[in-house]
Order: C-alpha cells, then sequence, then structure tokens
C-alpha cells in the first residue's frame, strides 16, 4: 500500500508511548482490585481453591493488556502534500483520508489525567458529520504542531461548500 | 405513587368548571395576544451591503448579524393559519449545522407573502452579487408532480399499507368485544397511516421544481406551502430511490444534500427519465448513462448473497456513482468536490475474503454514500483516485472517460486513468 499513497515509511508517525502507558495503567487500577475481589469471594465460599477465581480477572487483563499493545500499534497518520491519512483498528481496520482543503476545524482535548501523562487529543473536523479522524495520544508539542500545520494547509487550500 | 397521582388527577378534574375555563381563558387571551404583538413589535431587520441584521426580543434583545456571502438557501414557508392571513415566514439558511432555525433567530415571521418574496429576491441577488432591486427572478418551470401520480405512487408503496394493516389487527379485537381499549391501541397505528400517507400527499402535493438564474426553486404544500431556493452548486449528493412496486411504472424519488438545510426531498416522485434530466440540469456535463458502473467481485457474493447482484460503483471526471439495494433500488450520486473525507473501512470477515468497503463523507442529509464489497485493493484504489480527485480541486479538469456502456467492461487497470497513474508502477500502466 505505501506506493499506492506515495508515503515513504518513514513518514507514517504512531502514537505517544505516554498514550499506551496511560491506558496499561487504567486497566491495571481496575483489574487488582477486581482480581483482589474475586480472591476473597472465592476464598470465603469454596476456601483456599476458591482463590483461583482470581484468575479469571488477570487473564482477562493480560488479554486486554495485548490488545490495548495491537490498537496503540495499529494506530499511524501520514502527513501528505494535500491530505492527512489516519488509520487505525485491529479487528475492523479503518482507514480516513482527509483532504486539507476540506477541514473546518480541528480540535486539540486534554483530559486531566492525560495532560498529566503528556498526550492530547486531535480530532479533524469537516462539514461532514460522519467524518472519523482522531489521533488519541500524541504529545502536546506534536499536537499543537500537527494542528498549526494543519490549520495552515487548510487555509490556502480552502474550499467552499 | 399511581393511586397518589390518580386521585390528585381526579381533584383537579373535579375543579375544573366552566367559570375557572373561562377566567383562565379571559386572562390567557391578551397575555398571549400581547406577547405575540411585543414578538411582532419588536422584530426588526435591516438589509445592508453585505449583511442582513436581525433584532428580536422585548426584553432580552438579540442582534444577529448574518453574512449574506454564507446564506445557503433562502426559504419561504407559509404555516396553515399565517396561509390564511396571507403571511409568511422567511427563514436564513446558513451552512453548517443546523441547531433548530427558529431557535437560532435566522426566521423572520411574519411578513406579508408579497414583502417575503421581494425580500428573498434581494438576499438572493445581493449574496449572488447582482444589483439588489432586480427583482424577483425569472423562472422556468421544470417538473410539476400531477396530484394523480403522487397518489399513485403513496398507493404502491408498502409502508401506508402495513400501517394500515396493522392498525386493522389492533382494532379488530375492540370492535368484536365492543371495549374501548382496543382504540386507545390503534392510535399508535393511525399515527403511522397519517405519517406515512397523508402527510406524504399533503407536503408533495403540486410539488414544482423551477429554474432560476439564482438556484433551483423547490415549492409544494397542500396545507403548509414551503418554497425554498438551493443556490447553484449547493447540491452535495443526490440519491435516487425506488420501492418495488414503483419498478413497474419506473418511478424514482429524489433526494438531496444540501448543507445546511434539513429540507432534502428534491422530487417525490418522477419517471427515471425525467429524474435523470433534472439531475444532469443540476450537475452539469455529468452524463448518468456514460458511467462505468462495476459490479464487485465474485467471492462477496458469500456475504451478501441477495444483494450482490446489485451492488455497483463507478465514477467519471465529475461524479461518483454507487447503487445498492434489491428492493429498495437506489443510485447515490456524489460530484468529487463535494466529498469531504474518505474512509476504507474492513470488517473482519470482509478481511477474510480480502474485501472493504470505501465511504464518501459528505455533509448532512439523508443521503450516504458507500461503495460495498469492493475488492480490497480496489477500494484503496478508489480511495486514493477520489484523494487526488480533491488535491487537483474545482479548477482543474480531468481527462475525460470516453468509454461508454457498449465497450467491454474495463480491467482495473483501466478503471480511470487518474488511478492508473495513482498506482503507477505496481498496479497500472506507467505515466
Amino acid at each position: 500500500m505505501p506506493d499506492l499513497w506515495r508515503v515513504p515509511p518513514q513518514a507514517w508517525r504512531g502514537l505517544s508511548p505516554q498514550l499506551r502507558r496511560l491506558r496499561r495503567l487504567l486497566l491495571a487500577a481496575g483489574a487488582l482490585p477486581a482480581a483482589a475481589l474475586a480472591a476473597l469471594v472465592g476464598g470465603t465460599l469454596l476456601g483456599p481453591p476458591g482463590l483461583l477465581a482470581a484468575l479469571a480477572p488477570l487473564g482477562a487483563a493480560v488479554w486486554a493488556w495485548h490488545a490495548i499493545g495491537r490498537a496503540w500499534d495499529a494506530w499511524r497518520y501520514a502527513e501528505r502534500d494535500d491530505d492527512l491519512l489516519v488509520q487505525h483498528g485491529v479487528l475492523v481496520r479503518r482507514l480516513a483520508v482527509v483532504p486539507y482543503g476540506r477541514m473546518q476545524l480541528v480540535d486539540v482535548t486534554a483530559g486531566p489525567l492525560a495532560r498529566r501523562f503528556g498526550v492530547a487529543q486531535v480530532r479533524l473536523h469537516t462539514a461532514a458529520a460522519t467524518t472519523d479522524a482522531v489521533i488519541p495520544g500524541l504529545a502536546p508539542a506534536e499536537a499543537a504542531r500537527l494542528r498549526d500545520a494543519l490549520a495552515e494547509r487548510g487555509r490556502d487550500r480552502a474550499v467552499g461548500l | 405513587m399511581g393511586a397518589v397521582a390518580a386521585s390528585v388527577l381526579r381533584n383537579f378534574v373535579e375543579e375544573i368548571s366552566a367559570r375557572g375555563v373561562l377566567i383562565t381563558l379571559l386572562l390567557l387571551l391578551p397575555t398571549a395576544s400581547a406577547y405575540g404583538y411585543c414578538a411582532w413589535r419588536f422584530t426588526r431587520y435591516r438589509v445592508g451591503a453585505e449583511s442582513i441584521r436581525l433584532e428580536t426580543g422585548l426584553l432580552f434583545k438579540r442582534f444577529r448579524d448574518v453574512r449574506l456571502d454564507r446564506l445557503q438557501a433562502v426559504e419561504i414557508a407559509q404555516p396553515l393559519l399565517a396561509r390564511a392571513a396571507g403571511l409568511a415566514v422567511l427563514r436564513l439558511d446558513l451552512g453548517g449545522a443546523h441547531d433548530g432555525d427558529e431557535e437560532s433567530g435566522t426566521s423572520l415571521s411574519y411578513l406579508s407573502l408579497e414583502r417575503a418574496r421581494t425580500l428573498r429576491a434581494e438576499l438572493l441577488a445581493r449574496a449572488a452579487g447582482v444589483a439588489p432591486d432586480i427583482g424577483e427572478a425569472p423562472e422556468r418551470p421544470l417538473t410539476v408532480v400531477p396530484p394523480g401520480r403522487l397518489a399513485a405512487s403513496i398507493a404502491l408503496s408498502p409502508a401506508p399499507w402495513l400501517a394500515l394493516a396493522a392498525a386493522f389487527v389492533l382494532i379488530t379485537p375492540a370492535l368484536l368485544t365492543g371495549t374501548f381499549a382496543g382504540f386507545v391501541a390503534v392510535a399508535p397505528a393511525l399515527v403511522g397511516v397519517w405519517r406515512t400517507s397523508f402527510r406524504r400527499f399533503a407536503s408533495g402535493y403540486r410539488f414544482t421544481v423551477s429554474e432560476s438564474p439564482d438556484g433551483l426553486r423547490v415549492r409544494g404544500g397542500l396545507l403548509n406551502r414551503a418554497h425554498h431556493t438551493v443556490p447553484h452548486g449547493r447540491v452535495q449528493a443526490i440519491r435516487l430511490r425506488s420501492s418495488p412496486l414503483w419498478r413497474w411504472p419506473g418511478w424514482v424519488e429524489v433526494q438531496i444534500n444540501v448543507a445546511g438545510e434539513a429540507r432534502s426531498m428534491l422530487l417525490p416522485v418522477a419517471p427515471r427519465a425525467q429524474a435523470v434530466a433534472l439531475i444532469e440540469r443540476l450537475l452539469p456535463e455529468v452524463d448518468l448513462g456514460a458511467v462505468a458502473m462495476l459490479p464487485p467481485p465474485g467471492r462477496a457474493r458469500l456475504l451478501a448473497p441477495l444483494r450482490w447482484r446489485h451492488i455497483r460503483c463507478g465514477a467519471d471526471d465529475r461524479v461518483f456513482v454507487t447503487q445498492s439495494g434489491r428492493l429498495w433500488q437506489r443510485t447515490e450520486i456524489i460530484p468529487h468536490l463535494k466529498v469531504q473525507s474518505i474512509q476504507v473501512v474492513q470488517q473482519p470477515l470482509h478481511r477474510a475474503l480480502r474485501l472493504a468497503d470505501v465511504h464518501l463523507d459528505c455533509t448532512g442529509g439523508p443521503v450516504r454514500i458507500r461503495a460495498g464489497l469492493r475488492d480490497a485493493q480496489e477500494a484503496y484504489r478508489i480511495a486514493a483516485a477520489q484523494a487526488e480527485r480533491s488535491r487537483l480541486g474545482p479548477h482543474t479538469t480531468l481527462t475525460t472517460r470516453t468509454d461508454r456502456l457498449d465497450d467491454p467492461p474495463p480491467t482495473r487497470a483501466e478503471y480511470d486513468p487518474q488511478l492508473a497513474a495513482v498506482c503507477a508502477p505496481k498496479y497500472g500502466p506507467a505515466g
């Protein structure tokens, strides 16, 4: 596919590793208490063998840990001369192409936790509500650079409705 | 809880007397009239060279400057009562989100019909950069929907009959047993009958599409007459749809997406040739018959055994066209310039069969364009070609396609010369 889009492999950029860390931390914060609770309930009901009940949440957490990694890996974007490509999804693969001339605005958002981890989300809006071009985790400096670059190119190429 | 509510309600009902109602009305009527008078008195507008300023509100004043070059459409509506009084509402449609046109202060109510007409002509003339006192632009009717055909088209569509059958099924036990509970249950079904038949008839009654220098004029309606103008080049996407029984008289319904415009009906029912002629007038230099429509690969049959035969997509140098649907056959058309973004979506099952969908996103409305179940490589090539067309922009024309339907179907590499250029050197002949 790279030859189809004429994007050299190194021009594809990925997400910030901080996003993966943030998501995995949230996962751990949910999974460990769940495992403890399962062990407690299993242990009181069935005695020592019931402690194995903790394995179910832990197993799910291990799977989710890998899923987060794969989703993070699959998310990438590339700035071409006249449009932005955003590719994501492991099960359902999606590729969005947004021409700069059609962008109406670029949102950069970061929640309190995300700010602490230094990740920001960039979302592109066009006149179509169905446009689905989101880059969920970028370092704030990169997010700001991308926002400014997109806004500038959008200005140069703007097309009316 | 229920018992308490019931007793409160009973007390309330018992306390309603004729005198109470009269006093309430006596108080309410002047208040309402005073409010209506003030709302009318304190609504002003002024038309400037570049904008129209609206001023509304008695206590909470609101000033709104509507830039004329942002005007997407100007519509004259006549609700039933206003129509009886010879008044009209002028609605100004701006691009972007429609967050409740009435509330957002972009409507002027009420003007006399005559005044509304001249004001609309003036606004449209100013928006188009013509002398403002040019008067209402002349118009030439393109299509009129005769009421007989409209009634026949509703009778030939399944929805009213289904709603009627549901109403009948619900009402039968009530008629047999003589209880009235069944009549209550039947109310939603009757609403369904109303929505699917009478309202469609009322809104499509004497539907007229005419052409004028400032755009396409669409008007129609039995009780509430609506009248709006779609400026040239503002049509974002078009859909032709026919219900199963319409295929026998060869009728289609035409809907359009217009940015910032809630109304989407362009023609409630028309013979296909007439609809196609109208579309070709909307999109000049487009010949729908000449767009080469390509079927999906044979393995797509596994996922859509019945629909497979009817799925098509194709493009020429101006529009992208998709066809789908077995019973409700649809044709969707989008000019390349109106494509806002492009997506290639691959579900897990699709990936197993090396298939993918291409979505072309356009502004809000009933028309969605998706080319389903394409070969995955082809889907990415379609997306790349669309991106390339966006890049070339409105002022560059692409090389014109010359193949017609009677030519042998093109191979994938010949699908589009532009595609071949994009795909070079791997997928097509080099340059």
